[in-house]
């Protein structure tokens, strides 16, 4: 007489983690989705002037100068006045 | 005979110079005194001069505890050779300082004339209170004599961030001619593309927008000098002050960099069709 509303939840409860166990748990996606679309290679069509020797001298330049502007130093930290005593006493 | 004393004399000559010149081409004459070498030797001496201050430290500590002439003639002595370290040490500072000067490409004739001035007299006068140092004295004569340099430091030390701030200023200067012949070099590159008969208004545009960032540069540079050359001894934020000069010459290079972005678009536009 007891045991029917056992069986029964025992029944819906097997039941339960049967479908549980169907529907994916997880929301990665297959390897294949998860890559990013490859954005197409911008092909920006060039003038006569980018294979020009002073432009591409310009071009160079700049890097050199970019390089500098980043790498100079205006802290000059070790060159600070140094911290000596002036109150001495005897 | 007489026709070969002549040469005999000539070859005895050479031989005697041949001989002599090991002896003008000493190790010491050849190596060139440069900042690395002067600033080594700050840094050796200013090292000293902490350990002198440790001694002197408890030196006078001991001789105010026992108060007996032994203490005192160590605390005597102790005393004497910290200032003398502190001299030598602030001195061996404002030769590294010099040759920092002496170094940098883009500072002014004028200005780097005017501090060496400044600091070969301060170097001068550190290297005359040493020699006042070099024998025992009194206590009233070491601090007295101590006294000379305390009572000269703020007018010093102004002479110490003018010149930091030049060192400074010559290395942004020499940055902004750089980009100003990168401009240069743009302009005519865009008036020889504007000569073939393309459009080139948007470039030109772009290349004032360029030019703009460096009168702000130069600005923001001005404003550096004008808080230097404003400094006086009796002021209490002078590091302060230096720090607000430093951090404007930081705006200027920012500017440039900006200058050198903007070129970088408009070779990209030149190099589009």
């Amino acid at each position: 007489m007891y045991l029917l509303p056992l069986v029964i939840l025992l029944v819906f409860t097997v039941l339960l983690i049967a479908i549980k166990k169907k529907i994916p748990t997880s929301s990665t996606l297959p390897p294949e989705a998860s890559l990013t679309t490859p954005t197409p290679e911008e092909s920006i069509p060039l003038s006569r002037w980018a294979t020009d020797s002073g432009v591409l001298g310009i071009e160079d330049k700049i890097i050199l100068i970019e390089e500098k502007l980043e790498a100079v130093d205006l802290q000059e930290v070790k060159l600070q006045p140094p911290i000596l005593d002036m109150d001495v006493s005897l | 005979m007489k026709k070969f004393c002549p040469l005999v004399k000539i070859v005895i000559l050479f031989f005697v110079f041949i001989f002599t010149l090991p002896l003008f081409h000493s190790p010491a004459l050849s190596q060139e005194f440069d900042f690395n070498r002067a600033f080594n030797d700050y840094v050796y001496n200013y090292n000293l001069y902490r350990s002198t201050h440790l001694d002197y430290i408890t030196a006078k500590s001991e001789y105010q505890s026992y108060n007996t002439l032994t203490s005192k003639t160590k605390a005597l002595e102790a005393t004497r050779k910290m200032l003398q370290q502190r001299a030598k040490a602030f001195e061996t500072y404002l030769t590294s300082l010099r040759t920092k000067l002496k170094e940098e490409t883009g500072v002014s004739t004028y200005k780097q004339s005017l501090y060496f001035l400044k600091l070969d007299d301060e170097i001068t006068w550190q290297k005359q209170h040493q020699s006042f140092l070099t024998t025992p004295s009194t206590i009233e004569d070491l601090i007295k004599e101590s006294r000379k340099l305390e009572n000269r430091y703020p007018s010093t030390s102004v002479i110490n961030y003018q010149a930091l701030g030049v060192v400074l200023e010559g290395k942004e200067i020499y940055l902004r001619e750089e980009v100003e012949e990168l401009i240069d070099l743009v302009e005519k590159k865009i008036n020889e593309i504007k000569a073939s008969g393309e459009d080139t208004q948007i470039m030109e545009r772009w290349l004032i927008e360029a030019k703009q960032k460096i009168v702000l540069s130069q600005q923001k540079q001005a404003e550096a000098e004008t808080i230097l050359s404003s400094m006086e001894p009796k002021d209490t934020g002078k590091a302060k002050d230096y720090d607000q000069a430093r951090h404007l010459l930081t705006e200027s290079n920012q500017y440039l960099k900006e200058a050198v972005s903007f070129l970088k678009e408009i070779i990209r536009e030149v190099k589009r069709a």
